[in-house]
């Protein structure tokens, strides 16, 4: 496979949110507002990259018995740094995803793409792989977050770090604060999940009727 | 005793690490469709939260913080969280063989369980003693043991129930989940000071 | 036997390059970090005591003394400017509904509150969280004396819908102020 392959793969058709059904607690917890959620998704993207690089390279060296504790040594060596970095030149962004920095080092995408993945490929397609996951991963927590920020604060965009105070789109009192509470990110994931299923339920149905199969009995 | 009692209950109830801090999602839906599983990994749970709460406490304030190395929290965090599941895995396997095999992926999976290393960071970040932290880790462990058996519970009835297609599976249990949050949201507003009298 | 040993090497050799890349990334954030909590350490007080422009710390053991036995007083500083002393600020914690509140509290060297700033709460969002807000905040300049919410009878506007919260948060300022006139001699 080329290696743009393993790069566009992760960004939608085996999306780590939507389809793998990975990181699912960053993904509910960091989505509610579209600058939370970009910028936890550049966070993990930089420790995936870094993850990937360095699984892919070491592993002729790492011993498959003691994969897992090297690969979480690395993932947490990423993480730490992309926590300290953040602390230093984003403390706005640090305060709001608070304990789901170091949380990143238990972001199931991270370790299943460096045991799935990384250790088994070339260092060019680790990367792009790990690119295309972490972006696939922003891309999903933009998407949740362009739902739930607008209907929770009335806003989009707000960004303090950058002094910047967002669209308002209506009148903050018609807002559902809710939505930005746990309550909305299990709601709003599961709808998601739920529409995607359904479209994709719903090209395979029109698919199989293109090409004259019979279409499959309703479960 | 009583600011123990209100730990205990702030963890289970109040802020509920399933529901309330959102962490444990991936085991929580990987697990809760077998009544029988769900409470081997509800037990385990508890059993990991609470140990890793002692012992990360000890290495954060008799290794870590006497050394300055506050930085390395997170890489000395997970690997002592990744070294006790091992050892809770080789004795389940000795104590259960077929709680082991029943468990499966899940066991070493709680590795990963951001509740784990989600309680222990916490923990420090909230300035617990060793009391205070290994009460937090315990109650956080059966607060998300309690929704962990409840959801189960719910699924097992769900799989006979006609659902539409596009729901099944996932979307529907992260709806449930959502409502599951709305109703402890309830506990929102308990005064477990009043309620000890402290 | 030789494969353990091996493993442990790799293992080691991993953990010596992470601790090392860390602690020099380390080494270069934390002076960042130091200088932006020392930067904003240093804009609340002044908010909360804006006619001094020097600011000096109260001894720990001086401090124990002034509180006589109340919990939660953390730290005091005596602000002075160009024309002498300037009066007290006291960082503070009290209970609210959700955990401790921890707030400054300015008081000048005629025993009038002059700002009051909260540091950090744990209070419900978008309810007791509002006792942040300058429209709650902002009414503690100016007031002396012993305060209550109005629905005690006192003087202070509550967050609707949060009295709980905005209780927990005047008896911190009315602690803060006890201690800060003691430390005035008032």
């Amino acid at each position: 496979m080329s290696a743009l392959n393993e790069f566009k793969k992760g960004l939608w058709a085996e999306s780590p949110v939507f389809v793998l059904l990975l990181g699912m607690c960053p993904t509910m917890a960091t989505s509610t507002t579209v600058m939370n959620g970009l910028g936890m998704g550049i966070a993990a993207t930089f420790v995936l990259l870094g993850s990937n690089l360095f699984v892919s390279l070491l592993r002729k060296v790492i011993p498959d018995k003691i994969r897992i504790p090297c690969f979480i040594v690395v993932i947490a060596t990423f993480v730490t740094i992309v926590d300290l970095m953040m602390s230093a030149y984003l403390p706005d962004l640090h305060k709001v995803l608070g304990v789901f920095v170091p949380l990143i080092v238990v972001n199931c995408i991270i370790l299943a793409r460096a045991e799935a993945f990384a250790y088994k490929n070339n260092v060019l397609n680790s990367v792009m792989d790990g690119l295309g996951m972490g972006i696939g991963f922003t891309l999903a927590l933009i998407i949740l977050a362009t739902i739930r920020e607008p209907i929770a604060t009335g806003r989009i965009l707000n960004a303090p770090d950058f002094g910047f105070g967002g669209l308002a789109l209506f009148p903050a009192k018609f807002a559902a604060g809710l939505i930005s509470q746990p309550v909305g990110g299990f709601m709003t994931l599961g709808f998601v999940l739920a529409a995607i299923n359904g479209l994709a339920n719903r090209k395979k149905m029109r698919q199989d009727a293109a090409c004259g199969c019979p279409a499959p009995k309703e479960v | 005793m009583k600011e123990m009692m209100v730990i205990l209950l702030s963890t289970i109830l109040v802020n509920n690490y399933m529901l309330a801090r959102i962490m444990g999602t991936c085991p929580f839906i990987g697990v809760s469709n077998q009544f029988e599983t769900a409470t081997g990994m509800a037990a385990a749970v508890i059993f990991v939260m609470s140990l890793a709460s002692a012992v990360t406490w000890l290495v954060q304030n008799y290794l870590l913080n006497p050394l300055n190395l506050g930085f390395l929290q997170t890489v000395a965090f997970i690997l002592v969280i990744a070294a006790l599941v091992q050892l809770i895995e080789m004795i389940i396997l000795k104590m259960s063989p077929s709680l082991y095999r029943g468990l499966g992926i899940y066991l070493p999976l709680i590795t990963t369980n951001c509740a784990v290393l989600g309680v222990a960071v916490i923990n420090i970040r909230d300035g617990y003693n060793f009391i205070e932290a290994v009460f937090s880790g315990t109650g956080g462990g059966i607060g998300f043991a309690l929704v962990l058996i409840a959801m189960a519970a719910l699924r097992e009835k769900l799989n006979t129930a006609p659902v539409a297609k596009s729901f099944k599976g996932f979307p529907l249990t992260l709806i449930i989940t959502a409502q599951m949050a709305m109703a402890f949201l309830g506990f929102s507003g308990f005064n477990l000071e009043k309620l000890f009298g402290l | 036997m030789r494969d353990i040993v091996r493993y442990g090497i790799i293992l080691t050799l991993i953990c010596a390059v992470s601790g090392a890349s860390l602690a020099l990334v380390y080494s270069k954030t934390s002076v960042i970090i130091e200088a932006r909590q020392q930067q904003a350490a240093m804009k609340a007080m002044a908010i909360v005591l804006p006619k001094a422009t020097d600011f000096v710390k109260v001894e720990d053991a001086e401090l124990a003394g002034v509180a006589s036995g109340q919990t939660g007083v953390l730290e005091a500083y005596l602000g002075s400017s160009a024309e002498g002393a300037a009066g007290a600020i006291v960082k503070v914690q009290s209970n609210g509904y959700g955990g401790a509140i921890t707030m400054l509290v300015g008081m000048d060297t005629e025993g009038i509150c002059q700002g009051v700033q909260i540091l950090s709460q744990t209070e419900t969002a978008g309810l007791g969280s509002k006792i942040t807000d300058e429209a709650f905040t902002g009414q503690f300049a100016g007031m002396s004396g012993t305060l209550a919410i109005k629905k005690m009878g006192g003087q202070v506007d509550q967050v609707s819908g949060a009295t709980i919260s905005s209780r927990g948060a005047v008896a911190g300022v009315n602690k803060a102020l006890d201690v800060a006139k003691a430390l005035l001699g008032l």
